[in-house]
């Protein structure tokens, strides 16, 4: 009798989750530039793992490694169970891949992209066709279904993208930063879509250089910066750390330094971003409490506001509280 | 989760998805371009040549008629290869390479699609230029068989000149750059060869290098495939030129396909 086995015990998890991605100590170099240096992560079945970085910081390298696009340099990984050197062919069974540019062809059309893509995953004719209908419908193409690609808007383009990807639905996806250079509303669209095939079981590894993004999607985060792993946790924990706001506040420049020495000494951290001083702001109060420490030293400040937190100031969170950066110096976002 | 559909090893894959490709190359070049290109440019060349040289070669006793079209079909075998090119390189530059290579696709049947477009396309201007030339007074005046292999060869020398292409466009994401720098080469190998003049035409220590380049064998096989004796002595150069070419440069575009993740 199987059940009791199952039932709460320690392998319980091993015997009913599938296969996500796991990746050990995975290495990419070109030519002398160490693209990925030392990355090890896993990704449970059916979840959605974010991968925080900004430009440079790695994440397509990685996603190549693991879509067989190309062969790590040292260490191992394994997608849906197979292993992405030994076995390519099975790991590209198992997958789709929308990558970071929408790869189409622009002289065809929507439908006609959707049933190539098709026949390609041999679906034959009539199959193909009846696909290219149903995803059409779904992403809200209908209308250009017949319009060449190249006058598609960005959004557009990057709906047909990720359809192409789900001509035939995989188990593991693989989003490369899906909604980089789209308009907010593009943005939600996209969000929307990534939600639902989240929710629908399949395993999917999303990068983005957007926290924001990444926690609106993720069920965990994995921050990388040149080519390692700087962080990981859950999107609360990561949160947490980083303080989910910054406080910017522009003051005089000969005032600057009194007004970083008063802020450190009621708040702790203050960094200087390009000519602005910036506080971590995890509660709304911080605002309150930077307003009167200026006051406090007699400082009018410029402009005091909330906002996200960029990459850098994900990254100098991080560093700020113990965790080691490999490299200090960086050209910003 | 479907896992029986898209699978990547085995000849029926190959032969599908290969055609799928195939048809979708086609597809892309079907505009009015290609039109241009493939309709009305080679009907321009043929009648601008004949207008030029025609008398000209009459007196010294050449009937241009039938020495030209063989080498108009030649040029064309270039513009066949130089596009596909650029289009290989297009495939680079848009992703659609990569995400073929990320999908379960045979390996070699992007090259199968590739191969076999260029292939339509080469019988394609065969036929307009042929036909062409046969208004202005050209005949194939040696069988059927002659006729068959004349196609065979114009064929064989234009996936000769795709592997080089493709090499040169897989190295590139830049398609118009691959045109550009494809222009080069393909302007030098014709007008140092015996397309549009007769080998003593040329100063005499350039007539070897004119009379041995790969391209003015090809042509001259052409020429003999068309001619009243077709002549095996004249075809078998040119097929050991292409076999020779074809290893280097299939050798080279292997090596940028590897390379053009
Ligand atoms: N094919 C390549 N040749 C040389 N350097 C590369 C290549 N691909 C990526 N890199 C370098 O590796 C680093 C990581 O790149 P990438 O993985 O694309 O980062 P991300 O996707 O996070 O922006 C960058 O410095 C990039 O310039
Ligand atoms: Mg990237």
């Amino acid at each position: 009798m199987p059940a009791p086995a199952l039932a709460g015990g320690p392998g319980e998890d091993e015997a009913v989750t599938q296969p996500g991605i796991e990746v050990e100590h995975l290495r990419k170099e070109f030519g002398d530039k160490v693209a990925v240096a030392d990355i090890s992560f896993t990704v449970p079945g059916g979840t959605l793992l974010g991968l925080l970085g900004s430009n440079g910081a790695g994440k397509t390298t990685v996603i190549n490694c693991l879509t067989t696009l190309v062969e790590p340099d040292g260490g191992r990984a394994a997608v849906a169970g197979h292993d992405v050197v030994a076995q390519p062919r099975q790991v590209r069974e198992s997958i789709a891949l929308t990558g970071q540019f929408a790869a189409l062809d622009e002289v065809l059309s929507g439908r006609e992209n959707l049933v190539l893509f098709g026949r390609l995953l041999r679906l034959g004719r009539t199959g193909a066709r009846q696909r290219a209908e149903e995803l059409l419908d779904r992403f809200h193409l209908t209308e250009a279904a017949d319009k060449p690609v190249k006058s598609y808007s960005g959004g557009m383009r990057r709906r047909l993208d990720l359809a192409a990807s789900l001509v035939v639905e995989r188990p593991v996806l693989f989003l490369d930063e899906p909604t980089t250079g789209l308009d907010p509303r593009s943005r939600e669209e996209m969000w929307q879509l990534i939600r639902q095939l989240r929710d629908g079981g399949s395993t999917v590894l999303l990068t983005s250089q957007y926290l924001e993004e990444i926690d609106r999607l993720a069920d965990r985060v994995v921050v990388l910066d040149d080519g390692q792993v700087i962080a990981e946790g859950t999107t609360d924990e990561l949160k947490e750390r980083v303080g989910g706001q910054v406080c910017e506040i522009e003051v005089p420049v000969p005032e600057k330094e009194a007004a970083a020495a008063a802020l450190r000494s009621g708040l702790g951290e203050v960094a200087e971003r390009g000519g602005a001083l910036v506080v971590p702001a995890p509660r709304a109060r911080t605002l309150a409490d930077v307003v009167r420490l200026l006051e406090e030293a007699g400082i009018e400040a410029e402009n005091v506001a909330l906002r996200k937190p960029t990459m850098d100031e994900v990254f100098f969170a991080f560093t700020s509280d113990g965790t080691q950066r490999p490299n200090a110096e960086r050209s910003g976002v | 989760m479907t896992a029986a559909t898209g699978t990547e090893h085995g000849i029926g894959n190959l032969a599908a998805q290969g055609s799928a490709l195939a048809g979708r190359n086609l597809r892309q070049r079907a505009n009015a371009e290609m039109l241009v290109v493939f309709g009305v440019f080679p009907v321009i060349f043929v009648f601008g040549f004949l207008l030029l040289f025609g008398r000209l070669f009459a007196e010294r006793g050449l009937d241009y008629a039938q020495f030209l079209p063989p080498a108009i079909v030649a040029q064309w075998m270039f513009t066949v290869a130089n596009t596909s090119g650029a289009a290989s390189a297009a495939d680079r530059a848009s992703g659609m390479l990569t995400r073929c290579l990320s999908m379960p696709v045979n390996r070699a049947a992007v090259v199968v699609g590739r191969l076999a477009s260029d292939a339509v396309w080469a019988v394609l201007a065969v036929v307009v230029i042929s036909a062409t030339g046969y208004v202005a007074g050209f005949r194939f005046q040696g069988g059927a068989l002659a006729v068959l292999g004349f196609v065979l060869l114009a064929v064989a020398f234009a996936l000769t000149l795709t592997a080089a292409t493709t090499a040169v466009g897989l190295s590139s994401t830049d398609p118009e750059a691959v045109a550009a720098t494809l222009n080069l080469p393909y302007l030098a190998l014709i007008m140092l060869s015996t397309a549009f003049v007769p080998a003593d035409a040329f100063p005499g220590w350039l007539e070897p290098v004119i009379r041995y380049s790969p391209v003015s064998v090809v042509i001259e096989a052409l020429r003999s495939l068309a001619s009243t004796t077709p002549s095996w002595g004249k075809v078998w150069p040119a097929v050991a030129w292409l076999a020779g070419l074809l290893v280097i440069f299939s050798w080279a575009a292997a090596r940028a396909f590897r390379r053009a993740r």
